[in-house]
């Protein structure tokens, strides 16, 4: 009998009187027993399984399995240590005992047998007597084997050291994250993995609940960093976090979200920077990684380097957290500045302004200017975004210039556009009228005409009939734009002589960046070489020998157009001439044909008047091998940005559709978006291009009549950019919406951030809208009801009348004398001298000249109801804030038409800094009627108080009016909050200091400002905002009405 | 050459020699007629356009008219208005000697009495009483009355009333009253166009024809900026002033920063545009 036997025989009985099923699995260890392991190291096997089967049947059946592999990994001792440890496991729970024996092989062949102990002693410390911690504990062993394929012992430590932390709050979250660990931990390089662990245990200690989130998208975040990378990057963001005990999960997002955009070149740079800053200030960090693709856009990698610079300085000199944090936010104007000069690159936007009277001083007043991708957001036939161009009316540039390094530089790029552009209306480009004879030329239509044996259509516009004499329509426009480029070219050369040192720079960059001739066609090339010899670049012409004199012919022919007086008929014809050149070369690819290509000779006439039939070489190109078959389509030459796409037709013929919308049918326009090339396949919808050049024709008569009044530069803009805003949905659910939004007007203007100590630019968007129509019955209850206040009222302010009239003194004419001076001069008559008899006084009427705006809080809470017990008249139940609010603008309305004043009504409330509502109820110079007794019915709570925003644009209303004296007075309930209006809900300091700010700017333009508020928690902050600004506190809410008259009076008779 | 000091009564003044003036349109036949017919005049048009040179030319040209009889001719008193311009100003006052007292004619009395042209210049900043004062002498009465002394002074046969006024820049409170305005024929002021200009600023600055051109160039486009913040469009005689500047060696662009951009506003973003338009202009 083998030794095998006798020892199954020796304990079978034991273990089959404890489970039957037992003694077939130990039959099968022991058969599988080494053959090297001794007696007695087999009997103590076979007591320890008997040991481990009286705990737990199962624990011994795991345990018999788990032999074979043991024994393959360590010595027979350990088998003896894994009993041991297995039995102290079952203490807590027998699963997680088996569980612990069925992964112990696996466990051993990654470590050695030493670390058995701490693996189980890890591994015990999840089970706390749930079975939701034991189900974990076994997750734990069954799972370790795998982790540690990719992790270290001490990785392995620190994980589980994370996923115990965590259980501790969530045992099922627990569970999930170290389910998903394995595949986490494969899908990270080594040197990640550390990382990672570390931040999970911050993810861990700051937000437990978004550990599975971590797990579950943390890697894919990862992959945008480049990879030698990402475990800087992780600590970085564990630094951050670390810092300020903020959640890192929003923090790894943004900022990988962030880092993904950027080339990956610089991805160690950013996180190196970034990490200086975060040790400094760690909010600032994830700001600075958020803003750094917009600021590498404009500056260069080094000036990058100066940018944060300048950040930790201010960090250094202890500047405000959040003031650095708003820096890097780029939303002080420090840092807009700072940025601009560290950028070459010119935005639109931010010169705008200058700009847009650049381009009014040179084109005249109807000279509008624009972004270009406004007119390609229009879709009535340009497409290009980044190239400069006019539709007729309107000059577009392209949104940002960096053509050059420096701002000053792309400053003139700028005005070279806005010059040719304005060039192309001034010097007659759209002037062309059909058959019309140049200045050095004839005219060739009617020979074409005759030719092509077809009547060209006349309802077209006149450029779109000379096209259609051409069999290549793509040709001839490319031709034409060249020839009459170039023309303007020279014209704005001589009309703005400090511009041409510029055009002749730009015109080399323009040149440097053109395509090589040989990648073209022949054709093209021919094209191309018109062009390059346009923008001043004659040397760079190349052309096969046997047609150079050709070459030399054409070129030579464009540069007719420099001569100051050729006109665009001209430019017709050279066109047209050149067109037969052209039309006449075969488009093959020019390296296909394999001449010698040379420049142009030297001194050839400038100028010359070309033959008006030209002289058609010799088909030197004629090739019998080169067939057809190597022709290929002829492709549109790309035009440099600055002079940008030029369609004469279009913009005649939408010019025609402005004087008359009848002048051109819905089938000539359709033909004619579909023959402008470049929007070949795209939609337009001519209905809605018709309607969109309606609405803009009424819009510029609306514009006429309105210019005196708003002269503010951004107009369209404003126009454009509500298209935006009408999607808010704030506005949305506004039952007027679609009426209303039409009317609205927006206005920027800056907000005071005090921490940063700067202002966030053109922060706060206001729209000014008329209010809405009531009924007229609550203005004429009003004043039933108080009708004795109102007259009182009015007695009060007729009599402010005579504190107008000054009493004018020393006068040599007058109705009084004035004693004092008589005998002034009496005396001095006496003494012998001689002064003017100027004792005399009179009293002058000097007119009364004040203009006073009411803004009136109509935020939410407006809505209160007041209930106040102490007053002898009980109040109607249910008046609200905004009811008093209503009564009081009756009762003052009625005083101020007394006294005449000049006086405006607005409400303001709102939702956010990019909808601040501001309502006009009456303007300052609007007569005062029914419409406005309606508008005081509609005067409803709204939403929140951003009264910065309001203050400011109701003062701008105050300047523009002709007043001496300019008065505001805002009634309020309460204290400046809306949403964003602070670092957070609790953050009233914000709001107050930028009230107060938008104050004193008002006080620096001499409006007097007035303060009322029925806030009885008031003096709080009214103190802190107005310092030297009068207020009052109304604190008997319902005697506002009839105290705000007197109020005014006390004010404006001062 | 030195001018020497030279005093003289107002009503002695008579322009002797021809000054510049280049006629637009159709102003000096209706000026001639008006002053035949004795109807006065109200010159409109923006700061610098050329209403006071037109004035002093118009006293010179109808002078020469006359014929070789100097007494007979034109003399031109100017009035400058202002603020504390007050109608005893403009009548006359007493004035003590010793114990007695002597009257003094004011300017517009002088010209009433002399027969002269009296040019009120930019009325509206005179006090409203005035304006009233010349009531009388505007319609068919021709009379000054001189409350002070009782008198009632009706006007020698030359006399004429011309206002100027500016009609772009007074502010709502200074406008012409109705009962003023509707006693004078007006004559529209406007610059000049841009080769009219041309000729004006060579001939007045004595500087080549080419910068004179392109001031004139200038003028225009600075002019178009007028409505979007600048209150008044550039005065031809700014323009001049450029021209001196050039004509005696400063560089162009210099001179038109100094004459033109500093001059005309004080708002930056306007003076950046002018002086981006005078760069575009004039070569460095």
């Amino acid at each position: 009998m083998s030794s095998a036997q006798t020892l199954f025989d020796r304990y079978r009985h034991e273990l089959a009187h404890l489970d039957a099923d037992l003694p077939p699995v130990f039959q099968k260890a022991v058969q599988n027993l080494p053959s090297t392991l001794a007696a007695s190291q087999q009997q103590r096997w076979g007591e320890d399984g008997v040991v481990l089967a009286r705990t737990s049947t199962r624990l011994a059946a795991a345990y018999f399995d788990a032999t074979a592999h043991l024994l393959a990994r360590v010595d027979p001792d350990v088998l003896g240590d894994c009993k041991e440890l297995a039995l102290q496991l079952t203490d807590r729970s027998p699963l997680v005992a088996v569980a612990f024996l069925q992964a112990s092989p696996d466990f051993l062949s990654h470590r050695d047998a030493a670390a058995l102990q701490e693996w189980v002693h890890q591994g015990g410390r999840f089970c706390r007597g749930s079975w939701k911690s034991a189900a974990l504990a076994q997750l734990f062993f069954a799972s370790s084997a795998t982790l540690m394929q990719s992790l270290s012992a001490n990785e392995f430590q620190k994980l589980a050291a994370v996923i115990l932390r965590l259980s501790e709050h969530s045992m099922d979250l627990a569970s999930s994250c170290l389910g998903r660990a394995a595949e986490v931990f494969a899908s990270l390089a080594a040197s990640e993995r550390l990382d990672f662990i570390d931040l999970a245990d911050q993810v861990v200690a700051t937000t437990w609940s978004d550990a599975w989130h971590y797990f579950e998208s943390g890697p894919e975040l990862l992959s945008s960093v480049v990879k030698d990378q990402r475990g800087h990057f992780l600590q970085l963001v564990t630094q951050i976090s670390a810092a300020d005990a903020s959640p890192p999960l929003p923090i790894l997002s943004a900022t990988a979200g962030a880092i993904a955009e950027m080339a990956s070149v610089e991805h160690a740079e950013l996180i190196q920077l970034a990490s200086r800053l975060a040790s400094h200030n760690a909010a600032a960090a994830v700001e600075f990684l958020k803003s750094v693709l917009f600021v590498r856009q404009r500056i260069t990698r080094e000036a990058l380097h100066g940018w944060l610079a300048r950040g930790l300085q201010l960090s250094v000199e202890g500047h405000d957290r959040d003031a650095v944090a708003a820096f890097f936010r780029i939303e002080t104007a420090g840092a807009q500045l700072l940025l601009g000069s560290l950028s070459g690159r010119v935005e639109f936007e931010r010169f705008a302004g200058r700009l847009r009277l650049y381009a009014t001083a040179l084109g005249g007043e109807e000279m509008q200017l624009q972004s270009s991708d406004m007119l390609a957001e229009r879709n009535i036939g340009w497409v290009t975004k980044d190239a400069a161009t006019t539709d007729g009316n309107t000059v577009f540039v392209p949104a940002s210039i960096d053509q050059f390094g420096d701002q000053k530089a792309n400053l003139q790029v700028y005005k070279v556009c806005i010059a040719h552009q304005t060039g192309r209306l001034t010097f007659g480009s759209f002037r062309y009228g059909y058959g019309q004879d140049g200045r050095y030329l004839k005219s060739t239509v009617t020979a074409r005409e005759r030719q092509l044996a077809k009547e060209t259509d006349f309802l077209h516009s006149p450029m779109q009939r000379l096209f259609d004499l051409f069999s290549s329509r793509r040709l001839i426009a490319d031709l034409f734009t060249i020839v009459e480029d170039t023309r303007i070219d020279a014209c704005v050369q001589v009309e703005y002589k400090g511009l041409r040192s510029w055009m002749l720079r730009l015109g080399s960059h323009m040149a440097s960046e053109r395509p090589e001739l040989l990648s073209l066609g022949l054709r093209e090339a021919f094209v191309e070489n018109l062009l390059r010899a346009s923008l001043g670049h004659r040397e760079t012409v190349r052309w096969p020998e046997e047609g150079i004199e050709q070459m030399t012919q054409a070129v030579d022919a464009l540069q007719l157009m420099t001569r100051f007086d050729a006109s665009v008929a001209d430019s017709v014809e050279i066109a047209a001439w050149l067109f037969d050149i052209a039309v006449a070369l075969p488009n093959f690819s020019a390296r296909v044909l394999g001449n010698t290509w040379l420049p142009l000779p030297q001194g050839s006439v400038a100028g010359a008047i070309p033959d008006t039939s030209p002289r058609v070489a010799d088909r030197w190109w004629f090739d019998e091998g080169t067939a057809d078959a190597l022709q290929q389509p002829y492709a549109v030459s790309s035009q440099p940005f600055s002079r940008g796409s030029f369609k004469p037709e279009l913009v005649q013929a939408l010019t025609s559709l402005h004087e008359d919308r009848d002048s051109i049918s819905k089938e000539q326009l359709q033909q004619l978006l579909e023959n402008s090339e470049e929007i070949e396949g795209e939609d337009v919808d001519i209905d809605l291009l018709l309607d969109h050049i309606q609405s803009e024709l009424a819009s510029s008569h609306d514009d006429l009549q309105e210019s005196d009044d708003d002269l503010q530069e951004s107009e369209d803009d404003l126009q454009e950019r509500d298209g935006d805003l009408r999607e808010d949905e704030s506005i949305a659910d506004d039952p007027l919406d679609e009426e209303v939004a039409a009317t609205i007007q927006w206005s920027y203007y800056d907000e005071w951030d005090f921490r940063a100590n700067d202002y966030r630019p053109a922060w706060c968007h206001v729209g000014e809208r008329p209010a809405g129509e009531g009924e007229l019955d609550f203005y004429t209850e009003t004043l039933k009801r108080n009708h004795g206040l109102i007259a009182a009222i009015r007695r009060q302010f007729e009599l402010m009348r005579p504190e107008t009239f000054r009493k004018l003194k020393r006068l040599e004419d007058g109705h009084e004398i004035e004693l004092d001076q008589a005998i002034e001069f009496h005396a001095d008559r006496k003494a012998g001298i001689g002064p003017l008899a100027r004792f005399y006084s009179r009293r002058d009427k000097v007119e009364r000249n004040v203009a006073v705006a009411f803004l009136l809080d109509m935020s939410a809470s407006t809505v209160d109801e007041i209930y106040d017990q102490s007053r002898m008249d009980p109040l109607p139940a249910g008046k609200r804030i905004i009811d008093l609010e209503r009564e009081s603008t009756v009762l003052i309305i009625e005083a101020l038409e007394a006294i005449g004043d000049s006086y405006a009504i607005y409400g303001f409330s709102g939702q956010g800094r990019k909808n601040v509502v501001f309502q006009v109820i009456k303007e300052l110079d609007q007569e005062f009627d029914d419409s406005v007794r309606k508008r005081i019915d509609t005067i409803e709570p709204m939403r929140a108080t951003r009264m910065g925003a309001a203050i400011r644009h109701a003062q701008a209303k105050l300047i523009s009016y002709p007043a001496k004296v300019r008065i505001l007075m805002l009634v309020s309930d309460g204290r400046p909050q809306d949403q964003g209006y602070g670092r957070d809900r609790t953050d009233f300091d914000y709001a107050v200091h930028d009230t107060k700010q938008a104050l004193v700017e008002g006080k620096r333009e001499g409006i007097v400002p007035f303060l009322i508020t029925v806030d009885k928690q008031g003096p709080d902050y009214l103190k802190e905002m107005c310092q030297d600004i009068s207020y009052t506190v109304v604190a008997d809410v319902a005697s506002l009405p009839e105290r705000l008259p007197g109020i005014y009076r006390q004010l404006a008779s001062r | 050459m030195k001018q020497a000091f030279k005093q003289l009564n107002a009503e002695d003044f008579r322009i002797t020699e021809e000054p510049y003036y280049l006629p637009i349109a159709d102003e000096v036949a209706l000026f001639e007629s008006a002053y035949k017919q004795q109807l006065p005049v109200l010159l409109k048009g923006p700061t610098g356009c050329g209403k006071t040179r037109f004035i002093e030319y118009m006293s010179w040209r109808l002078h020469r008219q006359s014929g070789n009889h100097e007494e007979e001719g034109v003399p031109l008193i100017t009035v400058a208005c202002h603020e504390d311009l007050t109608a005893s100003d403009l009548v006359g006052r007493y004035l003590l000697e010793g114990d007695d007292t002597r009257w003094i004619d004011g300017p517009i009395t002088r010209a009433v009495k002399v027969g002269a042209i009296c040019y009120l210049d930019e009325i509206v900043e005179a006090r409203k009483d005035t304006t009233v004062l010349i009531h009388p002498l505007a319609d068919y009465r021709r009379m000054l009355p001189m409350e002070k002394r009782g008198e009632l002074i009706e006007a020698a046969d030359g006399f004429l009333l011309v206002l100027s006024f500016n009609p772009g820049y007074q502010s709502a409170l200074k406008d012409l009253k109705h009962s003023t305005r509707q006693r004078f024929i007006a004559i529209e002021f406007d610059y000049p166009g841009r080769r009219e200009e041309t000729a004006i600023i060579s001939a007045e600055a004595d500087c080549h024809a080419e910068i004179a051109a392109d001031l004139a160039k200038l003028g225009e486009k600075v002019r178009h900026l007028k409505a979007h913040g600048l209150a008044e469009g550039v005065s031809t005689r700014l323009l001049v002033y450029a021209g001196k500047l050039i004509a005696d060696g400063i560089s162009p662009r210099r001179a038109c920063q100094t004459a033109i951009a500093q001059a005309l506003t004080d708002d930056l973003e306007i003076k950046g545009t002018i002086e981006e338009v005078i760069d575009s202009i004039f070569e460095e």
